[in-house]
């Protein structure tokens, strides 16, 4: 038996939240209307839908709202780094760390829409890649609130903003963001998704980042909730002439991730890094479909994204290269490592190359195994006791992504909520 | 110390080792060698605890324990290790984080509090000076890009760090120089005693002048088909082991 989710099924309690919040936020009014418009025209994408083959978010839609029982998994403390803090609960600012000086505005984006929309027109909901989908509609149609982010030329943010995602209050959370890096403009930015709330919650996230000439921008991601939270966290970056995109995204925890990163780039030189660990357990499921569009001529991308999958756990990997007939002299690097520690976990890999221009550096490989037998007898015929071999060896094999993150303090904690999970 | 009777072991169907008998007592020495494919490997990984072999018949008895029932760990505890023929290559794990797990692993097993980072390093340090180990090295992931010599010689390293009561060098000497050899040799000199033993697998006699033997066994078709003194080595040196395969072919025929 399956029940079809009928747009009209979401639409008497959605469209209800989609007019207060466009009562509310007014200059949004239209923009939530046209989207609203669309959404009603779709449906939630079913494994048929050639992007979400692999990732049943149907299910995950139709559970929203039950109890999941008890909630065991103990929640992981917080990042405690020197940092600029932000929370954000039922996808509301509600620990808004306001600052706005002459070089830089970190607030919520509903008050961007009251107070800096001469900054954020130009930019809001305008990147090539963000498409009407299912997803992307919902957002646009019912984000609550989100961050507004803008960094003056030449300038950088003075510390780390921390973001902390507190999932769980509302069943379904939309929030948005938008990060405007002008031209020679630094920022370092982490995501905390974290909430033990015993229901089934979905969390749709959309984040845009702007980045000018010479800009750079370093965005840390780390999930490690409880097993019933599930997230479509959406990413574009757009880089221009220079500027530097750089994530590294942990998966450590939750139910289903659906991980949509994507960057352009748009000028000579720009630079796009994508790192990514993710260990899963249970029957936790986490999808990550990146695209890297070389749009101009001597752009480069890099791309490492490894996962070891416990249990009945699956992963979904998913990289698609644009190289542009103008995109000469480009690099693009992709490489999706597996350790399978059951036979009953998985991983779907594949790389989708598509390369106009002649003149390219392009590798990409895919490599999935079990954990190196003959690494674990070497080192427990050396008296290490067989768990704590396997945690050396997960450890040295998730020691590589965590190299990327540039951050002291934040490597620490990540590496404190791996080790863990690993012993 | 070391008791195995009528030891047989097979892996994936074929059988390797077809009863096989070896005595080795405190501060002996006992040198093992043999053609190519005969069950000395195979012999080793069996005493260290290697899973892919399965052990059909036959019993082992270390300081009395049944070693055959303990998990590899609880063998590296109890003393025993294994020099491996190919030590194997680590990345991500640096040989001194590597050291240090161990010793304390195997102090643990022991009853003995753990060495801290100062105490630790220390050690590490006179026992380095022994096997005139790079002290670069150390840093490294474990094994990973080491040459031949070095990893042999970390092999010496780690058995100088774990102090076993029976070290087993599956071709320790094999890939060694011969300055490296003689540096490895004497490290194996220093640490025997009245009360630890060797097991030394090799092909050639040159590192028998160094650690000289107290026996010297013939492992042919999964059995010690000789046994001598020092000179059966010298021997075999000379003739090759033609003459002991045509006396055990000629016998297994009857
Ligand atoms: N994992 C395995 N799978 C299949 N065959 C194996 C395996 N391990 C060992 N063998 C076989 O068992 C036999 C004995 O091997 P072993 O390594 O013990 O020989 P060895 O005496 O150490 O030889 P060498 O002097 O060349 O080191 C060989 O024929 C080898 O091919
Ligand atoms: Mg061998």
């Amino acid at each position: 038996m399956t029940t079809q989710i009928t747009p009209k099924l979401i639409s008497r309690q959605l469209s209800e939240r989609y007019q207060q919040l466009a009562a509310g936020m007014p200059a949004t009014a239209g923009f939530r209307e046209a989207a609203f418009q669309k959404l009603l025209q779709q449906e939630v994408p079913s494994t048929r839908h050639e992007e979400w083959k692999y990732t049943n978010i149907r299910s995950v839609w139709k559970k929203l709202g039950e109890s999941a029982g008890e909630t065991t998994a103990a929640p992981s403390p917080h990042w405690q780094g020197d940092a600029l803090k932000v929370r954000l609960a039922g996808g509301q600012v509600v620990e808004p760390a306001e600052v706005e000086t002459a070089n830089y505005i970190v607030c919520s984006l509903k008050k961007a829409f009251e107070k800096h929309q001469d900054k954020l027109q130009a930019y809001f909901a305008k990147h090539t890649h963000l498409q009407d989908d299912y997803f992307v509609l919902l957002n646009n149609a019912l984000w609550s609130d989100g961050l507004f982010v803008w960094v003056k030329r030449g300038q950088t943010l003075p510390q780390t903003l921390a973001v902390f995602f507190e999932e769980g209050q509302s069943t379904l959370e939309n929030t948005r963001h938008l990060f405007l890096l002008e031209e020679g403009a630094q920022l370092e930015c982490a995501y905390f998704f974290t909430g033990d709330s015993p229901i089934h919650s979905l969390h749709n996230c959309i984040t845009e980042a702007y980045l000018a000439k010479d800009a750079s921008m370093k965005h840390y991601i780390a999930e490690a909730e409880a097993f019933h939270h599930s997230r479509v966290l959406r990413t574009f970056a757009d880089v221009e002439q220079n500027a530097n995109y750089y994530n590294v995204t942990f998966v450590l925890g939750g139910h289903v991730a659906r991980h949509d990163l994507c960057a352009a780039l748009k000028g000579t030189h720009a630079e796009a890094h994508f790192y990514g660990l993710t260990y899963l357990r249970g029957n936790a499921h986490t999808d990550h479909h990146t695209v890297v569009d070389h749009i101009a001529p001597k752009t480069q991308s890099n791309e490492l994204y490894k996962g070891v999958y416990d249990g009945q756990s699956a992963g979904v990997f998913n990289g698609k290269i644009y190289v542009r007939p103008d995109a000469q002299q480009t690099n693009a690097f992709q490489s999706n490592r597996t350790i399978l520690l059951t036979p009953e976990a998985s991983i779907n890999t594949k790389p989708q190359l598509e390369i106009w221009a002649d003149d390219v550096k392009c590798s990409h490989g895919a490599t999935i195994g079990q954990l190196d037998e003959d690494a674990l007898f070497y080192l427990r015929a050396r008296g290490i006791p067989k768990a704590q071999a396997k945690a050396l060896l997960l450890q040295a094999f998730a020691g590589e992504v965590l190299d990327y993150v540039g951050n002291d303090s934040l490597k620490e904690y990540l590496l404190a909520r791996l080790q863990e999970r690993f012993s | 110390m070391l008791s195995i009777k009528n030891l047989k072991a097979r892996v994936e169907e074929k059988e390797i080792l077809k009863g096989l008998n070896l005595e080795v007592k405190p501060g002996e020495v006992h040198a093992i060698m043999g053609p190519n494919g005969s069950g000395k490997s195979t012999l080793a990984n069996v005493l260290a605890g290697r899973e892919d072999y399965e052990v059909t018949e036959g019993e082992v008895l270390f300081m009395g324990k049944n070693l055959l029932e303990l998990e590899p760990e609880e063998r590296a505890g109890e003393g025993v290790f294994l020099a491996f023929q190919y030590p194997v290559e680590i990345p991500g794990v640096t040989t001194a984080n590597f050291l240090k797990t161990a010793v304390n692993a195997v102090r643990q097993y022991r009853g003995l509090d753990p060495l801290d980072a100062v105490q630790f390093l220390k050690l590490l340090k006179e026992k380095m000076k022994l096997v005139e180990m790079d002290s670069s090295l150390v840093n490294r992931s474990l094994n990973e890009g080491f040459s031949g010599g070095e990893k042999k010689r970390n092999e010496i390293l780690q058995m100088a760090m774990l102090e076993p009561k029976l070290a087993i060098l599956d071709e320790t000497d094999s890939g060694l120089d011969i300055d490296a050899l003689r540096i490895v040799a004497e490290g194996v000199n220093k640490l025997r005693s009245k009360d630890n033993a060797f097991i030394v697998v090799t092909h050639y006699q040159r590192l028998l002048n160094y650690i000289e033997p107290d026996y010297v066994h013939v492992l042919y078709k999964g059995r010690i088909v000789k046994s001598g003194t020092k000179e059966l080595a010298l021997e075999l040196e000379e003739r090759g082991y033609d003459w002991i395969k045509e006396e055990v072919d000629a016998n297994a025929s009857f």
